[in-house]
């Protein structure tokens, strides 16, 4: 049986290889050049380049400094999405009330990276609105605070989401049972509810600190010199001082915990069962209230936070429409103008790869996912493992992988637009994998082997059987791969080129230049860009899924 | 058109965990050319596993399987001509009913024109001319189950395999679907195997029926042949209900033995292929519905106590504790008016020496 499949099934074998081709290209070559990089002087095993880093103060306090930025956004973060997600499944709030929050939280995942910290820039920063309204003159907001706030807006709908499907999950039996057995509402929460969605936490906690641990842009406009951290380190290195090496070493760094949280992540959390739901499961219409100190508590919280989440995004607004920002306060279409003007082959170069790099990601997220979860193969198991790598691992260490790796002969890529097009690729199909994987295991086997007995060979069951039925998941990792591939930066910052001008390069560009105005006219252009993207393909994901929503066949 | 089949002391092992599982254990099995043939066996006992073999799902440790005299062993499901329902239906949900029953019609590129024949010609078989446009959302499971089958029958497969297709519908669908994939197998004249773990089923439908247990078979028969002649012990109490009683060989005959039971003596069929001797333990088969009741008497072989009574309508249900602290049990056709005895009653129950059947005590049941 072991090697049967292959035997079996010709079109397999070449699949395969294809597959693992690519992998060895464009993720653990990379990888291993970037191993060699910091562990290769002059041709000999040596620790030397990571002693350098060791042994520079503002480094070390770097690497210091992005274990607490993850460690304390990710308890607030967390924090916070526990709090919403408790709003939304658990207090009796009306359905548009419900349906405000969910949507609110969709803004900042959607958005390109630097949107919370230049709202933020003009309203706590020098001249910061915020600052004048509340009369804190010297107010210093750049360094930790800043980061933090802005990494915690930004990253706590990772928590909500995570927190809400664990939460919702949890019958409502098993609380309506503490209930009837005389505990206090409260006490429910705390030896029932809580206890269960710790897995989610947990969960929820290493996402949160993979993610700021990985934050390139955040910190690139507000932590500032006095609070550096490793992505930006790295960042300045190879830019600032051409130091190739130093800058290996530093993302060597910033790799060991980002690997460690994977694996913790992946064996440890991934293999806890979340909730079991213990028989039938009633409805939870009539939910009981969590008393009123505490339902105060979470919805004045969520009130607080969805409106200064409003609040930023209309800052961005209005500071595109504007001359200057804070000083000449009048209305404006300079900026767009700017941005249609000087501003149009970042345009229409991010969409263009963008365009590129979604079919084609798709297209491997479906081979990929479809041969880890239906071809009992060797190394299928591998195969799936390291095709999530690049997406565990933070975007500087891949973008700096791939700068050592594809600089030179033989793979010169450099400043091709095969390169942005491959970090997009095989770091974001990732999710388009996991929702493969995940609809394939819906879709019973004798499907399959239905069209099989009927005389279909194997690539007709696929693009005829299979194919359509994962159809919304693969739609649904689009999507993803389309939005990431709009916004991402912590990679590509390594890899543009004069050719090739992407948008949050551009308004990374406007940032440093002070260019508040233009940076977020540039802002608001790729947000409606990528919020039109996400509406069409929500739409063409929903058409999909009614289509072959029938239960034939499934079990 | 029909065909045989053939399969030759055919294995499968899996490796479970660490260990390895014999999940199919050297069956062999001649099929005739249009004949039924039905697996039954527990849940676990390798009957699908043997069907998914012939299918070509899985392949076999060992052993070959041929069709029409062809090793079709390494020859990959759609290359096998051969027909599989499943026990869920596996339906396309993404087609519509005429899709599904052309889908096979398509692979083998057939004209628009015959394609839209013979799947009109395939529903209506099922009875179901007019669903064509339908999803299988939209069908019951009675309707569904039939799109599966006219799905498998308008290629005309030179063998039709089924696996538990109808443990999905309710008691009397079941009962319904039976008889017409019976009745649509014969008309068609195609050589069938049928899985299922439901002896009703398999009694009604098959021309003969091969008994799994552990992934070996214990009898292959006419459903006469293993309800009256059951060659182990496991295939009475699997088929229908039967009291297995300890005894001893008194005397060997021709065709019949005299055995011993708690001191009398009785005169009961030995089962074909047994080998007895006198002295011997055996064991003594004889169905509830074989044993007469009467007041106690001499020389009735079990005499006893009524433990529990149940009416059923048609028949009464006894359990009887008996000398040696066995129970037996007991039905007894109901009239109005028939004699009944209740709990605690002494009772003697006799059965006619042609119904009883003694096999060789292998399982040490007398120790």
């Amino acid at each position: 049986m072991s090697a049967s499949p292959l035997k079996r099934d010709p079109a397999l074998l070449p699949v395969l290889a294809t597959i693992w081709l690519s992998l060895a290209l464009f993720v653990l070559y990379p990888l291993f050049r970037l191993f060699l990089a910091t562990f290769l002087v002059n041709g000999q095993w040596s620790f030397a380049n990571l002693a350098t880093v060791l042994n520079n103060w503002f480094d070390r306090q770097a690497f210091v400094n992005s274990l607490w930025l993850a460690t304390t956004v990710s308890v607030a973060g967390t924090f916070l999405g526990y709090v919403y997600a408790f709003a939304v499944t658990r207090l009796p709030l009306p359905s548009w009330l419900k349906w405000t929050l969910g949507a609110v939280t969709t803004l900042p995942l959607i958005s390109p990276p630097f949107t919370s910290s230049i709202a933020l820039t003009l309203s706590l920063g020098p001249n910061g609105i915020l600052l004048k309204l509340l009369g804190l003159g010297n107010f210093n907001f750049y360094g930790f605070w800043g980061t933090w706030l802005s990494e915690t807006l930004t990253y706590f709908p990772v928590s909500f989401l995570t927190l809400a499907a664990v939460l919702s999950a949890i019958g409502p039996n098993l609380e309506d049972a503490g209930l009837s057995l005389g505990a206090s509402p409260g006490r429910v929460f705390r030896t029932v509810t809580l206890p269960l969605s710790i897995p989610g936490v947990a969960n929820s906690l290493l996402l949160l600190f993979a993610s700021s641990l990985a934050d390139f842009a955040t910190p690139l406009v507000l932590a500032g010199h006095s609070f550096p951290v490793l992505p930006t380190q790295a960042y300045l290195q190879i830019t600032g001082l051409y130091d190739l090496r130093g800058g290996a070493a530093l993302s060597f760094l910033l790799l060991i915990p980002a690997v460690a949280v994977f694996f913790l992540q992946r064996f440890w959390v991934g293999r806890k069962n979340y909730v079991t739901i213990s028989g039938k499961t009633g409805s939870r219409s009539s939910f009981k209230s969590g008393g009123r100190f505490a339902e105060a508590f979470v919805l004045g919280t969520c009130f607080l936070v969805t409106a200064f989440i409003l609040y930023l995004y209309s800052i961005i607004l209005l500071g595109a429409v504007v001359k200057v920002w804070g000083v000449d306060n009048s209305l404006t279409a300079d900026n767009f103008r700017y941005v249609f003007t000087h501003g149009r082959k970042a345009i229409t170069d991010t969409l263009l790869i963008a365009a590129v790099a979604t079919p084609l990601g798709g297209l491997l997220a479906v081979v990929v996912g479809f041969v880890a979860q239906r071809k009992k193969v060797f190394g299928t198991r591998a195969m799936e493992f390291i095709s999530m790598l690049n997406y565990a691992l933070p975007g500087t260490v891949v973008g700096i992988a791939y700068v050592i790796a594809f600089n030179e002969r033989p793979i010169l890529l450099t400043g091709t637009m095969t390169i942005l097009v491959a970090a997009y690729m095989f770091r974001y199909h990732a999710a388009g994998i996991r929702a493969v994987i995940a609809s394939l295991h819906q879709i019973d086997p004798s499907i399959e082997e239905a069209s099989a007995s009927l005389g279909a060979g194997s690539a007709r069951t696929f693009f005829r059987v299979t194919v359509p039925l994962i159809v919304p998941a693969v739609l649904m990792g689009m999507r993803y791969l389309f939005i990431h591939s709009m916004t991402a930066i912590s990679a590509t910052i390594f890899l543009v080129s004069v050719r090739w001008s992407l948008l949050t390069t551009r308004i990374l560009e406007c940032m440093t230049e002070l260019q508040f105005a233009q940076a977020c006219a540039f802002s608001v252009v790729l947000i409606l860009l990528v919020f039109g993207a996400t509406a069409l393909m929500t739409g063409l994901t929903r058409m999909a899924t009614n289509r072959i929503s029938g239960e034939g066949g499934r079990n | 058109m029909a065909v045989t089949l053939e399969l030759a002391q055919v294995s499968k092992i899996f490796q479970k965990d660490r260990d390895l599982v014999r999940a199919v254990d050297a069956v062999s099995l001649s099929v005739l050319a249009g004949e039924m043939v039905t697996f039954l066996g527990p849940s676990g006992c390798g009957k699908t596993t043997t069907l998914r073999m012939v299918a070509g799902f899985e392949i076999p440790s060992a052993g070959t399987i041929s069709i029409a005299g062809e090793d079709v062993t390494n020859v990959p499901v759609n290359r096998r001509d051969i027909g599989f329902v499943f026990q869920n239906y596996a339906l396309f949900p993404h087609m519509s009913v005429f899709e599904n029953v052309a889908y096979g019609l398509r692979v083998k590129g057939l004209s628009e024109a015959d394609i839209r024949m013979k799947v009109g010609d395939g529903l209506e078989l099922v009875g179901l001319g007019k669903a064509e446009g339908r999803f299988p959302n939209q069908l019951s499971g009675g309707e569904q189950q039939r799109v599966a089958l006219a799905r498998v029958l308008v290629l005309e497969p030179r063998v039709l395999l089924m696996d538990e297709p109808l443990s999905n519908l309710d008691a009397k669908l079941r009962i319904h679907m039976r008889t017409e994939i019976r009745r649509i197998q014969k008309h068609l004249g195609v050589t069938c195997l049928y899985v299922t773990h439901d002896q009703g089923e398999a009694l009604t439908m098959s021309d003969r029926i091969m008994v799994m247990n552990r992934g070996r078979v214990e009898q292959v028969g006419t459903p006469f042949e293993i309800y009256s002649d059951p060659a182990t012990l496991f295939v009475a109490d699997f088929i229908g209900q039967a009291n297995v009683v300890p005894a001893r060989v008194e005397a060997v005959n021709e065709g019949t033995l005299a055995l011993s039971i708690g001191g009398r003596v009785v005169d009961v069929r030995a089962v074909k292929g047994g080998s007895f001797t006198r002295g011997d333990g055996a064991a003594l088969v004889v169905r509830p519905e074989n044993l007469t009741l009467q007041d106690e008497g001499e020389d009735a072989p079990f005499t006893g106590t009524v433990r529990t009574r149940t009416f059923l309508g048609g028949r009464m249900e006894y359990e009887i504790a008996i000398a040696s602290g066995r129970t037996i049990l007991v039905f007894d056709p109901y009239r109005p008016g028939k004699r009944t005895w209740s709990e605690g009653e002494t009772v003697s129950a006799a059965f006619d020496a042609s119904v009883a059947v003694a096999l060789p005590d292998r399982e040490g049941m007398s120790s």
